[in-house]
């Protein structure tokens, strides 16, 4: 039926205009395209109500456009409504058979302002009166008007936010605050002062949102472990299980070769320096990680390694909302080494003293127990083996051990002001005795309009954290000892006071649970982040943010070492503190213009920050006793002495966002910084990108493939720098070297040296990144996936080269050379089941990347990288940084005529490694070493499952690397039982022609062979790894309503990490905490802190 | 701009340095820090002394052993420090000299002296290097580093040249003695003396240049002077209350009460174990796990009644659990007060007097063997100090066999004074002598004449191929 309308005179009625327009199949927006160019009208409509509508014809004849619309309205089921020129499109909310076709009443005016919780105004909501298809849209202010009859009710909806519904009262002044909607998938992302929307991106961002987290977070100890495996091309290692130690995190591969590769870190909006330590997890909104030079061209001259940026938890306004999360778990250690046992030991020890005893020359006639050390072997292992102890050190030094987290977070506001108060306890026994870490993190955000145009707020974040490490992980200390103790030793023999075991060293070898007893390693750590904002709205457009931030933090370390751990050189105590400063003044200017086709978005900033440490050391022996370990308690001071040092940085930039129709999106950007660590011509430097990205989807030609409703094309270019060089490498330094002179014992005269080269040249690291990607979204983002093609390519790179030492130095910094990433990520999301009481969803992620270096030095001269006195890797042009450069091995010799008819090394018998003489000169020497690995894996993946079943929820997080190797250093000295224990793989070791072995494992017996630098010390790394499995209840309503609605939400859950691992390595693949340079990257020094695994029970809740 | 340029707040930094006397001479006194590395490492000890038959390590447990087995690789952890502290410290000398030029000084005499002092430094730096490895590169300015990676191995005789040049010059400049503020400064004598020894190796092997006239005239210069004595009691000489008395023309500085300035010598010889609470049986502070172990052979070779065994070896000791060990251990330069960090105030010799004598002694043998001619004279000086009596003529009836005598007796005058092994190189007895030394534990097969040298570093190859390794080691 109609509903006529006297309508304004003007304007004429679809009933009153007539048109002729034969349209056959065509689809419901070209008929409209069609009305359009034939009349006045203009169609108003979302798309997604149209485009999986079946085609409709209209007859060839001249009709009126009510007939017309009628007739589409029949094909298509879509209500239309003329208001005044424009016709509301809505879906029928009745039968197909019987569509609408209106024309409207004069109606009373209503005006209002459509605003998001910070207040700010959202322009282009759509508002529509419910039951009909007329309404508007909200302009650059969030201001709309529209006429609707007393009663009806208003739909006011923006992409992000949930839609809200107003009756129309005799009120003609609307406001309206719409909150944001986590659940969409037209999500905002934060990219670096400011957000944007995830479907106009045109850069690679990842994000991962807090709620990812929520589980998680009784077991994951610091934000970075949170990145593992979440986010394509972030590499994440976790080069120590220390509770609170940091990982070590790689945005697409290597750029930089020895300026620091960690990505910048920028919490709430300040760039922070050092690590994420003392961040606590549950109050994280979502972290973002920039991963293309057009994303953190912004960041300038800190960009280059990707920027990750942590967003916490702001206030949300209206009634206090509290929640209570609280956990509580066990772990134990994930992964031990295995070695031999007591018996194994025995064999493996008196067969490899004996072959090394005859080999150096030894008369076989001398008693087992008068050969010499390192020879010498006890009588009674081979008569009494029982009576020798069998300790297993790794157990004896580990422990089941309670991990506890609980987090307090109280959220509200008034009209004007926010609040989020947020408090976070977190305490982890290690799985290492003697090792822990408990930190207390508090956040306060409020945010309070003082004036209509004016807001300000203020952050603070507070947090203290107390380490024990116990000097676990030592070179040579108590986790790298209990591998590497021989098991027939004592578990309860010390090292002084108890004598020492005199075939197995124990005067060198100190026993690693004492060392964990003796030795005190505390680190209390406090840290405030926090900062002040002022927002002024200049105009509508135009808005002007001051903020002021610090970090600051400070702490000290307490080292006390006893006499007996000491080896008897007398205890010692060590205080250091430390402190780091970080101040930040950054003033943004904002600029919005909003029109029908056109959205224009502008930023410029400046900003000066400036980062300031100091520290002090002190070092005191002579303690009569060890009752009291502070340095009063010492007479003899060692070291006392203290050092500052400072850097500022100064930066302007700008960002510019246009899109056209939705469709069409262009970005650029501009940033000029200037450094203080920088010589004096090279202080600033200048970081533009551009990115460009086309939504085909909304393109017209795209209406027939209804099942893609998110297709996107993105292209950008863009350059960021490093600039992670020390404060002053740029300038020469001076070192004390002091002599003594004069007669007597003589006096101390200052003397002075020089320690580093001067380069004034010294600049960043360029980097330049094209990235290409696309992203789809289908059957209403049912399925999404992400796809991004990168070359990134760093010039000028920082380089620690060694240099021949006849120039003075054995390296210096210089910017040489040119290295090139490049790769492929894939984000993929699904939800396979999507019903209320059943869902089921994965998400993936899979990155390749391949580094390259293109140039290097003036010369192309290869840089070796050195362990144990030889070179084990090389960075030359065409591979990859720091590869394995190493002797090739084809297993071992077999027999006399395999050894005689083969090129050897030294001396080499039947037994001893095989090497492959691959420059086929005759004789194994340094020049056969060729590149045979490298540290950085082929590709990394992660997949996450999440399974919801009425009340219930699973989650299962799996994430893996492979293609790639690694070096266990103790290889190199490996079989000397003198030392210690060896690894298993020794059980399959040669021993005569009757017994081979495996035929990969040489004899037992200290030959240079061992420390002939092979790829007998290599191992391949790749592994896969369950990470996390969680399984979680939600209460439901009607049970949370028979609690008389106390409490809003209730959970409970079972969380699991590390559950399992496979992998091809002894110990965990990721590992190694010394020599890990990226010259000389995957040294596996078998002191890494074992990761622990975790059971975790939580409950959660919200009042 | 002024936020920008910000100054190092804890360090010095090269620009502004080496510009007036003052900062020249801090500059000086870290070239003479450069002596207490490179002449008191482990490295020193293993190369100069440990490598000959004067100890014996059988323990397999660290890779120094290969040195005493003779069997070690470019890749051995010792060799590169020495190879890197050498040139780091010649460097020093290097910028200092180059620097020095563009500075005024009020007495231009002390701008020559000092001059002469680092020049004497560098010297003796490229004799260690050219003793350890042969010809390595003179470097004699401060290089860029494009210049470094084009410098080639010299040969042998040009870095001879190179030293000769530097301390024929530098005596010129030298003062013979200091006031008792500067004691400890390089003297005129010291770069004589040293000097003289140059011309006493190059005339030895390999060059065999017979240069005994250069060296004998240069000894009896020192000898005439007059600042320098005899000492009649073995002991005294490294008696701590002596410890900058006229028994030495060379030496390097020590104090242990400044960190880091302590002489780690003692602390390094003394086993592990040792027991610090027993003086007699034990030693006050120190103790490390390569103490070399002293040579039966060394220990067997000394005459009865020499007193310099007693003051060279400690042939039982206590361990800290209380048992007696019996493994022979150098207690030279025990003596004295030790620092915290079991470094010890004691000096350490690079020539002392009787080394000059014994040279002196040498090189008048080299001229025309004397029947009981002065060098006989000299030599039995050194036996009756020892408690020895003199020998005769017809004990030592030739050139030849006076060249053994000395070469034995050098052994017992300085064993662990880290003159041995270049002693039994220059004389060419290295093959022979340890031939027979290793027999006894089977490992003679491993000595070659190459085996002069030490393989260089096989990290220096790997930073500059040019470079390349002594034969033997390839």
């Amino acid at each position: 039926f109609l509903l006529a309308s006297n309508g304004n005179a003007q304007i004429k009625s679809i009933e009153e205009v007539v048109v002729s327009l034969p349209l056959e199949g065509v689809t419901v927006k070209e008929a409209f395209r069609k009305i359009e160019a034939a009349s006045d009208y203009t169609f108003v409509y979302l798309t997604r109500e149209v485009r999986n509508l079946p085609p409709v014809s209209v007859e060839d004849k001249d009709q009126s456009l009510y007939e017309v619309l009628v007739a589409i309205a029949r094909q298509s089921g879509l209500d239309f409504k003329q208001i005044n020129h424009n016709i509301h499109v809505q879906k029928s909310s009745k039968e197909p058979q019987t569509p609408l076709v209106s024309v409207s009443e004069a109606d009373i005016e209503i005006r209002g302002t459509v605003t998001d919780e910070n207040g700010d105004p959202i322009p282009g909501a759509t508002v529509l009166i419910e039951g009909t298809s007329s309404g508007t849209a909200t302009d650059i202010d969030g201001n709309f008007s529209l006429e609707a009859e007393e009663g009806a009710v208003l739909v006011i909806s923006f992409i992000g936010y949930q839609s809200q519904r107003i009756t129309v009262g005799n009120q003609t002044d609307l406001s309206i605050t719409l909150t944001e909607d986590q659940s969409s998938l037209e999500e905002v992302v934060v990219v670096g002062y400011g957000t944007q929307k995830s479907r106009d991106l045109t850069t690679a961002v990842s994000k991962l949102s807090g709620e990812k987290l929520e589980d998680r977070t009784g077991t994951i100890t610091r934000v970075d472990q949170a990145l593992i495996g979440a986010l394509a091309g972030v590499r994440v290692q976790e080069v120590s299980g220390q509770p609170g130690r940091p990982l070590s995190i790689k945005v697409r591969g290597t750029g930089s070769i020895t300026a620091g590769s960690e990505p910048l870190y920028v919490i709430d909006g300040v760039p922070i320096s050092g690590d994420l330590d003392n961040i606590a997890v549950g109050n994280i909104e979502s972290i973002e990680v920039l991963k293309d030079a057009a994303a953190s061209a912004i960041y300038g001259s800190r960009g280059a390694n990707g920027v990750v940026i942590i967003t916490t938890k702001k206030g949300k306004g209206g009634a206090p909302s509290v929640s209570v999360k609280t956990r509580y778990g066990f772990q134990q250690v994930a992964e031990t080494y295995d070695v031999l046992n007591r018996d194994e030991w025995i064999d493996f020890a008196v067969e490899e003293r004996t072959n090394t005893y005859l080999l150096n020359g030894g008369d076989p006639i001398v008693p087992l127990d008068e050969r010499p050390g390192g020879a010498r072997i006890n009588p009674e292992w081979i008569s009494n083996p029982e009576n020798f102890p069998d300790t297993d050190w790794q157990a004896l030094i580990s422990r089941t051990a309670p991990i506890h987290n609980s987090q307090l977070s109280i959220s509200g506001g008034t009209e004007n002001t926010t609040y989020n108060i947020y408090a976070d306890v977190f305490q982890q026994e290690g799985v290492i005795k003697h090792t822990d870490y408990n930190r207390y993190s508090f956040k306060a955000n409020v945010e309070t309009k003082i004036h209509d145009r004016v807001k300000v707020g203020l952050n603070i974040s507070p947090s203290f954290s107390i380490q024990n490490e116990a000097d676990a992980e030592d070179v040579g200390g108590p986790v790298s000892r209990a591998k590497f103790l021989a098991p027939i030793v004592e578990p309860n023999l010390g090292t002084v006071e108890t004598g020492g075991e005199p075939y197995t060293r124990t005067d060198i070898l100190v026993n690693p649970l004492a060392w964990l007893e003796e030795t005190d390693d505390e680190t209390k750590r406090f840290r405030t982040i926090g900062s002040f904002y002022a927002e002024l709205e200049v105009t509508n457009n135009l808005s002007l943010r001051n903020a002021t931030s610090a970090d600051y933090s400070n702490g000290n370390n307490n080292f006390y070492k006893t006499n007996n751990v000491n080896r008897d050189n007398g205890s010692f105590a060590q205080a250091s503190t430390f402190l780091n400063t970080n101040l930040l003044n950054e003033t943004l200017l904002n600029y919005t213009v909003n029109t029908d086709n056109h959205f224009f978005t502008a930023i410029a900033g400046f900003s000066a920050q400036k980062f300031y440490n100091e520290s002090t050391f002190s070092e005191v022996r002579g303690f009569p006793d060890d009752l009291v370990k502070t340095l009063n308690a010492g007479t003899e001071l060692i070291a006392a002495r203290s050092a500052a040092s400072e850097h500022s940085l100064l930066s302007y930039f700008s960002r510019a966002t246009y899109s056209l129709n939705d469709r069409y999106l262009f970005t650029a950007s501009i940033r000029r910084d200037g450094s203080s660590r920088f010589g004096g011509n090279n202080k600033w430097g200048w970081f533009p990108s551009a990115s460009v990205g086309w939504r085909i989807s909304e393109e017209e030609f795209m209406n027939p493939i209804e099942f893609v409703n998110n297709l996107k094309l993105r292209a950008s270019y863009g350059a960021t720098g490093n600039y992670n060089i020390p404060n002053y490498g740029y300038i020469g330094s001076l070192s004390q070297t002091n002599y003594v002179l004069g007669d007597g014992s003589g006096v101390l005269v200052g003397g002075l040296s020089p320690s580093s080269f001067s380069n004034p040249e010294l600049s960043w690291e360029k980097n330049n990144t094209l990235n290409i990607g696309m992203d789809i979204g289908l059957l209403e983002n049912q399925f999404t996936l992400g796809v991004d093609a990168y070359r990134s390519v760093t010039s000028d790179l920082l380089l620690n080269v060694p240099i021949p030492v006849i120039s003075g130095f054995s390296s210096s910094l210089q910017n040489i050379g040119k290295v090139e990433n490049k790769g492929l990520e894939f984000e993929l999301g699904a939800r396979i089941v999507s019903t209320r009481d059943f869902s089921w969803r994965i998400d993936g992620n899979l990155a390749f990347n391949r580094n390259t270096v293109l140039e290097l030095g003036p010369e192309g001269a290869p840089i070796p990288g050195f362990a144990r006195g030889t070179s084990v890797t090389i960075t030359q042009i065409g591979s990859p940084i720091g590869s394995y450069y190493l002797i090739p091995v084809a297993g071992i010799f077999m027999s006399e005529e395999e050894l005689n008819s083969s090129p050897i090394s030294k001396t080499q018998s039947v037994g001893d490694l095989k090497y492959i003489d691959t420059n086929e000169d005759g004789v194994i020497t340094d020049e056969d070493k060729t590149i045979v690995g490298k540290n950085q894996p082929d590709y990394t993946w992660g997949l996450t499952q999440t399974i919801q079943f009425k009340s219930f929820d699973l989650s299962a997080m799996v994430y893996g690397e492979s293609g790639f190797e690694l070096i266990n250093e103790s290889q190199g000295g490996a079989g000397r039982s003198h030392v210690g224990n060896v690894l298993g793989y020794w059980r399959n070791r040669y021993v005569s022609p009757e017994n081979p072995g495996d035929g990969k494992t040489p004899r037992a017996a200290v030959t240079p062979n061992l420390t002939t630098p092979s790829t007998f010390w290599m191992f391949d790394g790749s592994f896969w790894r369950i990470r996390n499995v969680t399984l979680g209840y939600n209460a439901p309503n009607s049970l949370l309503d028979n609690l008389g609605g106390a409490i809003a939400g209730l959970r409970v859950y079972l969380s699991a990490e590390n559950v399992f691992t496979k992998d091809n390595y002894f110990g965990t693949p990721q590992t190694g905490v010394r020599n890990n340079s990226l010259l000389v990257p995957g040294i596996d020094a078998t002191n890494t802190y074992p990761l622990a695994k975790s059971l975790v029970l939580g409950l959660n809740v919200t009042f | 701009e002024d936020f920008l340029n910000l100054a190092p707040i804890s360090e010095r930094s090269v620009e502004g340095f080496y510009n007036s006397e003052d900062e020249l001479n801090q500059a000086l006194m870290g070239i003479y820090d450069g002596l207490q590395t490179t002449q008191t490492s482990v490295y020193a000890m293993l190369m100069k002394e440990q490598r000959s038959d004067n100890s014996f390590q059988q323990s397999l447990l660290y890779n120094f052993h290969s040195i005493f087995h003779f069997n070690e690789s470019p890749e051995n952890t010792q060799l590169f420090p020495a190879w890197s502290d050498l040139y780091e410290s010649i460097y020093r000398c290097n910028i200092f000299l180059q620097r020095i030029e563009g500075v005024d000084f009020e007495n231009s005499q002390a701008k020559e002296r000092m001059k002469a002092e680092a020049k004497v430094i560098r010297a003796l730096l490229y004799f260690d290097l050219v003793r350890y490895f042969g010809g390595v590169p003179v470097v004699t300015q401060p290089l860029s580093i494009t210049e470094s990676l084009q410098y080639d191995r010299n040969s042998i005789e040009e870095v001879y040249a190179a030293i000769i040049s530097d301390l024929e010059e530098a005596a010129a400049n030298l003062p013979e003695t200091y006031p008792s503020v500067d004691v400890g400064r390089i003297t005129s004598m010291a770069a004589k003396a040293l000097l003289g020894k140059v011309y006493l190796t190059r005339s030895g092997y390999p060059l065999e240049t017979g240069e005994w006239e250069e060296a004998r005239a240069l000894f009896e210069e020192v000898i005439n002077s007059g600042h320098f004595e005899f000492f009649t009691d073995y002991g005294s000489i490294f008696d701590i209350a002596n410890d900058n008395g006229r028994q030495y023309v060379f030496w390097v500085q020590f104090n242990s009460d400044a960190q880091g300035e302590g002489n780690p010598i003692p602390r390094i010889q003394a086993p592990n174990n040792i027991d610090r609470n027993n003086p007699e049986l034990g030693i006050s502070s120190g103790g490390s796990p390569l103490s070399p172990i002293v040579s039966q052979d060394l220990i067997d070779r000394f005459e009865e009644g020499d007193v310099r065994l007693a003051h060279t070896v400690q042939m039982e000791w206590l361990q800290n659990d209380g048992t007696m060990q019996n493994t022979p251990f150098s207690r030279k330069f025990v003596s004295g007060n030790s620092g915290p960090l079991n470094n010890w105030d004691i000096n350490w010799p690079i020539i002392r007097y009787t080394d000059v004598l014994m040279m002196y002694a040498e090189t008048l043998n080299e001229q025309s063997y004397v029947p009981d001619g002065q060098a006989f004279e000299i030599l039995n000086n050194v036996r009756e100090r020892a408690g020895l009596g003199p020998k005769t003529p017809n004990e030592v009836p030739d050139q030849q066999s006076f060249r053994n005598w000395v070469l034995n007796e050098r052994r017992f005058e300085f064993a662990f004074e880290h003159q041995r092994w270049h002693d039994l190189v220059r004389t060419d007895q290295g093959l022979a002598v340890m031939k027979s030394f290793l027999s006894d534990y089977g490992l003679d097969g491993n000595v070659t004449r190459e085996k002069y040298l030490y393989p260089i570093p096989s990290r220096v190859i790997q930073t500059n191929p040019i470079i390349t390794q002594n034969p033997g080691f390839q």
